[in-house]
């Protein structure tokens, strides 16, 4: 059976890499956006984006837009790694089972 | 950890879901409406070119200069609004890139005095594509491809419909940018 990441594998955390990983060539997404397109709060978002941080899969930067601070998320290589290889397992759980729909 | 395989596919239709809302976030995060904005004045502006020996050099600088003022205009509030929503490293680099080929441009154009209005346009569009393709390289890939694409197309119409270039570049220039600002926006880019 794949291993799963545990980190990783939780909704919100998994909704947050899938997003940050559909972004390419260096750039990355404002805390608000991720915040409305996850349909999370604040203090929800701040903690999952805490937890991945500290795992090493996103790296936060500050910068101040329009003289408002903001924060900017985007993933690192190893967090799209290990998303990639979390989408592969899920992938398999459902390709050992014989089900159909198993690629993105 | 267990998952089932019903809950692998919801997970996975999740994913797919949250994917096409970010590609859809940004191609409309300003990007896709700067290449539609300007596809739109160069499709109007050089049809108008076309037809200048009907119309005369006033009614088509005068459009072009107010297309380009309020393009530049339209174009800069939107770079302002994207900045708030997506950050790239290199942002600030882009946007010098751009004035460093204008220059370029300029000094080229001293030694090079083209006079024929067809080459004129054919080297500031090809100065754009360059900027294009470059972004490309830094930025998102398929802005290389579209590029090299209208690059290909342009030559086409410069050696082998010369009496129709400008129509020509209407519809590949501003029409290529028009579809492609639109494929951002539905998240295909």
């Amino acid at each position: 059976m794949p291993e799963l990441d545990e980190i990783i594998h939780q909704p919100v955390r998994l909704r947050l890499m899938a997003a940050l990983v559909a972004i390419k060539g260096g750039e990355s997404a404002d805390f608000t956006l991720l915040r409305d397109l996850l349909g999370v709060t604040d203090g929800n978002l701040g903690a999952h984006l805490r937890r991945l941080e500290d795992a090493g899969y996103i790296a936060l930067t500050k910068k101040f837009v329009d003289r408002k601070p903001h924060t900017f998320v985007a993933a690192t290589t190893l967090g799209r790694s290990v998303f990639h290889s979390q989408v592969a397992a899920l992938e398999e759980i459902i390709r050992s089972a014989g089900g159909g729909k198993a690629k993105r | 950890m267990n998952v089932n395989p019903t809950e692998a596919e919801r997970t996975l239709e999740s994913i797919r879901e949250t994917e096409d809302q970010m590609r859809k976030a940004l191609g409309a995060s300003g990007g896709a409406y700067q290449i539609i904005i300007w596809g739109v004045i160069m499709a109007i502006g050089y049809t108008l070119n076309q037809f200048a020996d009907r119309l005369g050099v006033v009614l088509v600088a005068v459009p072009w200069i107010i297309l380009s003022v309020v393009g530049n205009i339209l174009c800069a509030v939107i770079s302002f609004r994207m900045g708030r929503k997506f950050h790239h490293p290199m942002a600030a680099r882009i946007g010098f890139l751009w004035v460093v080929f204008v220059l370029f441009g300029m000094i080229g154009a001293l030694f090079v005095h083209p006079t024929d209005p067809r080459e004129i346009n054919l080297l500031i569009y090809l100065l754009v594509m360059l900027w294009l393709a470059v972004m490309g390289l830094w930025v998102r890939l398929p802005l290389l491809w579209i590029s090299l694409a209208v690059t290909g197309l342009l030559m086409f119409g410069y050696f082998i419909l010369p009496d129709y270039f400008f129509l020509w570049l209407a519809l590949v220039g501003g029409g290529t940018m028009i579809g492609s600002g639109w494929l951002l926006l539905r998240g295909r880019g």
